[in-house]
Parts: structure tokens; C-alpha cells; sequence
């Protein structure tokens, strides 16, 4: 029972099979409800037509004309039999009902019908029994009790054709009804079963990303695998690019020192130099290849304040001797929908640049964009009332793609790195004067 | 001053070490956070130097324990991972500095003495009392702005004094900080040192900065210099 389309199937052939078979029984109480009421109409009549072809004398003596009105009474063997009793005895019996001794019948009541089931022979019969009063004289009454009897043979035949006639249909049905289930869930299970092709085909490098065109009820599904492929497919990526910067970047620094140390003056300062740089080059390419990027799947949202906060404080304790005074004027209800890691680097670097430049004031600010229904961008501006970023350096900053090691130490990593978060989210980070005097970074960061 | 180094790479904990045992400092050092965290709890360290990845007890954990059992010294934390998550997260445990590794050990060192400076509640890298200025950056002392040569341990001793100016230090206590415990605690030492800072401090006796209060300790009388005044 691994599969969803047995046991739905299973599931509703079970309960299809189980109100069919009600129905049957239903109906087949019906019918044979139907079929008595009309026999015991029929033996009426019969009764009646009995009842007016006997005759009484006025001594009381009953007498039946020998030929009746219906023949089947005189037709041995026809299936149709008639009694007429007196008080004590049976005193008249048809021609048909040659080899059975005396009706059985319940002692009627006068003027009341009787409709009941039973054995003469070896065959059974309906029977119908009506007690009569006959005035034979003035004041001179005498009983009688008419019975007419049919055979249930042709009731038993009916019901056997209705019942196999009903069976086969039903089973008809339900062959029909299971085959028509099981081409419906073949069809409303595509999409699943399309969504496993999809996957392997991607497994298999045939297709990037998995077709739009799924039902809105797997929309969320297979959007979700999307963006998780393709931020899977950017780490790896990232990742790739920063194996190839690092192993090509380093690869100049360790010449260098290995030139240096095979010449006969080996210069300390010089290898020194190229540690740093190789640090440098290190420290910025595992920090991009660290950016995680616009994946929220299963992540909170940040709190925009609470982060900067706890920044704030750690800041004031590494800039303890500056005296810094931080105007956050973040409101609590600012999110970032997105990797608190990332967060933490931007905001850490450009705080960490505003507390090392400025001289005694750093004010932060931040807040959402309305993008989109369920999630908004996010905008932080930090300035500080510092030198400031002269023109050169401004463009060098926004300078893409721009390298570690071509990087200024100390001053042009983080920003890079903060660049590149930035860029993740489909954002870009600004820089412009402040009115504080310094400088005033604006990171974006795009909604998705 | 006594510092506590937990660092569980052998170099670089013998790279520490051996450059603050020469700068002055009397060093503990460990190789793991459970030993960090015994010497930390055991010795009254005046700075600590606390890598964040430590096997045994992580250095966060450290830091936090150390906090908890009511140890005040400032602490340097040193991470190889240059996340700033890692840096908040250590600063929030009660760490006071980071530096990220690789480092210069004179950078370290500038840290070490600016942390110790600050947790004496001085703000400026200078300090001074009365006519005594005593510069952590240069490692110079200066009387009425003449430079006055001290020897390593005269300046321990000083920088001590100043760092707590205006409290009574024992003589245990300056043994502590300023004597690995490999020396002889011996507070004749103690006397003889303070002695020869008195005759350079103040050769003429007439500032007298440094008191000795009987049976009790040492004390730096003088007025600090605040920041305003400067």
C-alpha cells in the first residue's frame, strides 16, 4: 500500500461495493414486497369470482357449477386452487387442487382477508382466505370460509431473473465505476507524477528548473523546490567561483614568497606583505561564499532592531574609548526576510566603518519596503558625522566585481562583502555624503 | 599583570605567551576550555585572551561561566571565523574586544593594554596622575614631562599602582600580578621595587606618590587626571 493511487482506489472501491450492495437489498426487498401485493390482489379477484359462482339452496346446501369462470381452477396442475369451508369441514375443492387433502387456513374472522405463505405438497403458495356470512333463509345464517391459492413458482422465477438481472448489472457497474476511478486518479495524480520526472530531469541535467504549469493547489510546491534549486544552484556557484578566485589569487602571493625565500637576501618585510594579502584575499572570499542569500524557506523573519541593537552594544564595547553615541531610530515592527547571518555582516561592517570614522555620532535607520504581499524589502541607512568618503574612493567602493586582492587592505573588504549580500538579495549598496559630515551608506535589499 | 591565554593551538598559545611574558605580564595559559575555565575561576587574572574555538568548553561558555562566577577582568576574544555573528555573540557572553586571526601580536598587545587601561577606568591611553604620566601605547613614564627611565619590572609595577590608582594594593596582590610562580614570592623584592620607583618618581620626596599603608598594602594616592582636564 505504497502508492496514493491504491489506496484511494482500494479505499473507494470498498465503499462503492458496499452501497451497491445495500441498493440490491433495497431493491430486492422492494420487488419482492411488490410482487406479493400484486398476487395477493390477483387471489382476490379470484376469491370474488369463487364467491359468485357458488350457490346455496335454502336448505343450506352449498353446490360450484362445474364449469367455473376461470379454468385454471379446473386445469390440474395450473397453480391456481380454491377451498370453500363451512363451520367443521372442507366441503368444496377445485379440480386443480387434485392430491391436496384440506386448505389450511387461521379461522377468519367474518368479512376479513387473510394473506399468507403456504406448503401443499411439495410446492409453496400465497394464499388468500376471506370468512363470509351467507343469509340462506330468513334469519338463517350460515359461515363459509373462501380460500384461493397460487403456486410461487413464477413468483421464485421472477425473482431469480430480477436478482441475476440486478447482480450482473451491478457488477457491471462496478467494474465500470472502479475503471473510471482509477483513469480519474491516473489524471489528477499527473502533476505528481510529472513533478518526479521534472526532479529526475533535473537530476539528470536535461531541464533547469521544474514547469510552471502545475495545479494551485502544488503551486507552492514546486515554487518553493524552484527557489530552493536555484539557491542551491548559486551556493554552488558561489562556491565554485570562490575555490577559483582563491586557488588563482593565491596562487601570485605564494610565487612571491617563494621567489623570495630562493633569493639569497630573503626580505622578511616582503613575505610579511604577501601573509597579509593571502589573509585578505582569504577573509573576503570565504566571507561572499558564506553570503547565504534569498533563501527563506522555514526561516524566521529578523528582527531589524533587536540585531542592531545587540551590534550596537557589542560595538560600544570594542569603540569604548570613542564615547559613540548611536541614534537608532529603527521601529520594532522592521523585519528582514532573509539570513540573520547576512543581516549581521551588513549591519556589523557598516556599523563597525561609521564607529571607526566618525567622531562622536553614528545614527542608523531603517525601514520596509512594501514590495509584495506577504514580504517587503528593507532599507538601512547608517551615517556618521566623520571625514567622510572622498570621490575616488566612493567609486572605487562601488567598483564591481572588483577583487581582494586588489582591495585596499582594512578598508575595501567589508564593503565588498557587504556589496555582494546586497547584490544577493537583489539589492545594491549606496554611498553618498551625509549631512552629519561623513559618510552615508544605503544598503537595499529587495523583496522576493 | 596576570593574564589568562586559552588557546588549544600549541603555537600560537606559545607565540602569546612567550611575547607577554616578555612585555612583563605573568601568564596562565591553557589548551582547553575546562582548564581555561579552572585557571580563570582559580587565579584573579587582571585580561584574558580567549580563542572562540576551544575543545571541552567553547570559548563562548567559557566567557559566560567566568561572567557568571563574578570574574570582571576584560576579556579578548580571538576567532579564525571573521563572522560578525561570531563577534556579537562573543561580545554579548561578556567578552570586551575581539581580534580575528591571524593577527600582529603588537596589535594584540595594543588591545591587551588598552582593555586593561579601560577596566582601571582610565579613557585615554595616557594616564596620569599628578605630575606622573605613564603612556600604555609607548610604555614611557614621564614626571612633570621628563621621560624617566624604569627598568621592565619598576613599570609593572607602576602600571599596576596607576591602573588602580587611588586603591590599597597588598603586597600578596602585586606578588601575584607581577611574578610568574616560578619566582620567589619574596615581598622584600616587593619593598626594594617600590623603593627605587619612589627615588625616580620623586627624587626630592615631595610628591610622595606612593603610600604605604601598614599592613595593608600599597596605594597610589595622587590625583587622577581626567579626561576634561587634559
Amino acid at each position: 500500500m505504497r502508492s496514493l493511487s491504491a489506496r484511494l482506489l482500494i479505499a473507494l472501491s470498498i465503499l462503492l461495493i458496499i452501497a451497491l450492495t445495500i441498493t440490491a437489498v433495497i431493491l430486492d426487498g422492494v420487488f419482492r414486497r411488490a410482487a406479493e401485493d400484486s398476487t395477493a390482489e390477483r387471489l382476490n379477484t379470484q376469491l370474488i369470482l369463487l364467491m359468485s359462482s357458488a350457490e346455496i339452496s335454502s336448505e343450506g346446501l352449498f353446490s360450484m357449477p362445474e364449469i367455473l369462470p376461470e379454468a385454471r381452477f379446473m386445469t390440474p396442475g395450473s397453480g391456481l386452487l380454491g377451498f370453500v369451508s363451512d363451520d367443521q369441514n372442507q366441503i368444496w375443492k377445485s379440480e386443480s387442487a387434485v392430491g391436496i387433502l384440506d386448505a389450511k387456513f387461521d379461522n377468519n374472522p367474518i368479512g376479513q382477508n387473510a394473506f399468507s405463505q403456504r406448503s401443499y405438497g411439495e410446492q409453496d403458495y400465497f394464499q388468500q382466505s376471506l370468512g363470509v356470512e351467507w343469509e340462506i333463509d330468513t334469519n338463517k345464517y350460515q359461515s363459509f370460509v373462501f380460500t384461493t391459492a397460487e403456486s410461487l413458482g413464477p413468483y421464485y422465477s421472477q425473482l431469480k431473473t430480477f436478482r441475476t438481472r440486478i447482480f450482473s448489472w451491478f457488477a457491471f457497474l462496478v467494474i465500470c465505476l472502479v475503471a473510471i476511478q482509477a483513469s480519474l486518479m491516473r489524471w489528477i495524480l499527473m502533476p505528481l507524477r510529472k513533478i518526479a520526472n521534472e526532479v529526475s530531469e533535473i537530476d539528470q541535467g536535461q531541464r533547469d528548473l521544474l514547469s510552471a504549469d502545475y495545479p494551485s493547489e502544488l503551486q507552492g510546491v514546486t515554487n518553493n523546490t524552484n527557489s530552493l534549486i536555484k539557491a542551491e544552484r548559486s551556493r554552488m556557484e558561489r562556491y565554485q567561483n570562490t575555490l577559483g578566485n582563491l586557488a588563482h589569487s593565491l596562487k601570485t602571493p605564494l610565487a612571491v614568497i617563494q621567489t623570495t625565500t630562493e633569493s639569497k637576501n630573503a626580505n622578511k618585510e616582503v613575505i610579511l606583505n604577501q601573509v597579509k594579502v593571502m589573509n585578505d584575499i582569504v577573509g573576503y572570499q570565504l566571507k561572499r561564499a558564506a553570503t547565504v542569500g534569498q533563501v527563506t524557506l522555514g526561516r524566521e523573519a529578523v528582527n531589524v532592531l533587536n540585531l542592531s541593537e545587540d551590534i550596537i552594544a557589542a560595538l560600544k564595547k570594542v569603540y569604548a574609548d570613542k564615547n559613540i553615541s548611536f541614534e537608532n531610530t529603527i521601529k520594532a515592527d522592521v523585519l528582514f526576510y532573509g539570513d540573520k547571518g547576512d543581516l549581521t555582516e551588513v549591519l556589523g561592517n557598516l556599523l563597525d566603518n561609521a564607529s571607526k570614522w566618525s567622531k562622536s555620532i553614528v545614527k542608523l535607520s531603517a525601514i520596509s519596503l512594501a514590495q509584495n504581499e506577504q514580504r517587503s524589502g528593507l532599507k538601512i541607512v547608517i551615517e556618521d558625522d566623520g571625514k567622510g568618503v572622498n570621490d575616488s574612493q566612493k567609486s572605487n567602493i562601488m567598483q564591481r566585481g572588483k577583487r581582494a586582492d586588489e582591495n585596499t587592505p582594512g578598508h575595501g573588504i567589508g564593503l565588498s562583502v557587504v556589496k555582494e549580500i546586497t547584490q544577493s538579495y537583489q539589492g545594491e549598496l549606496q554611498i553618498c555624503d551625509s549631512y552629519l559630515g561623513g559618510a552615508k551608506f544605503t544598503a537595499l535589499f529587495s523583496a522576493f | 599583570m596576570r593574564m589568562l591565554i586559552i588557546e588549544d593551538d600549541q603555537n600560537l598559545n606559545d607565540s602569546l605567551s612567550t611575547h607577554f611574558k616578555d612585555s612583563g605580564f605573568v601568564i596562565d595559559t591553557a589548551l582547553d576550555g575546562q582548564e581555561g575555565l579552572y585557571l580563570g575561576k582559580e587565579f584573579d587574572a587582571d585580561i584574558g585572551i580567549i580563542d572562540l574555538g576551544l575543545p571541552e568548553i567553547s570559548g563562548i561558555d567559557v566567557i559566560k561561566q567566568l561572567r557568571d562566577a563574578g570574574k570582571q577582568f576584560p576579556i579578548l576574544i580571538l576567532t579564525a571565523r571573521d563572522s560578525w555573528q561570531d563577534k556579537v555573540e562573543g561580545l554579548q557572553a561578556g567578552a570586551d574586544d575581539y581580534v580575528t586571526k591571524p593577527f600582529h601580536l603588537p596589535e594584540v598587545e595594543a588591545r591587551v593594554n588598552a582593555l586593561i587601561r579601560r577596566a582601571g577606568g582610565w579613557a585615554q591611553p595616557v594616564m596620569q596622575c599628578g605630575p606622573i604620566a605613564l603612556d600604555t601605547r609607548s610604555e614611557t613614564v614621564t614626571v612633570d614631562a621628563e621621560a624617566v627611565e624604569l627598568t621592565s619590572y619598576e613599570y609593572q609595577v607602576l602600571h599596576y599602582l596607576m591602573v588602580n590608582a587611588g586603591k590599597v594594593i597588598s603586597k600578596t596582590e602585586l606578588t601575584e600580578h607581577l611574578y610568574s610562580q616560578d619566582y620567589e614570592r619574596d615581598s622584600n623584592v616587593i619593598e626594594v621595587f617600590v623603593g627605587r620607583l619612589r627615588k625616580k618618581l620623586d627624587p626630592t620626596n615631595s610628591v610622595k606618590p606612593i603610600e604605604t599603608i601598614r599592613g595593608r598594602g600599597y596605594r597610589l594616592t595622587l590625583k587622577r587626571k581626567s579626561d576634561e582636564e587634559e
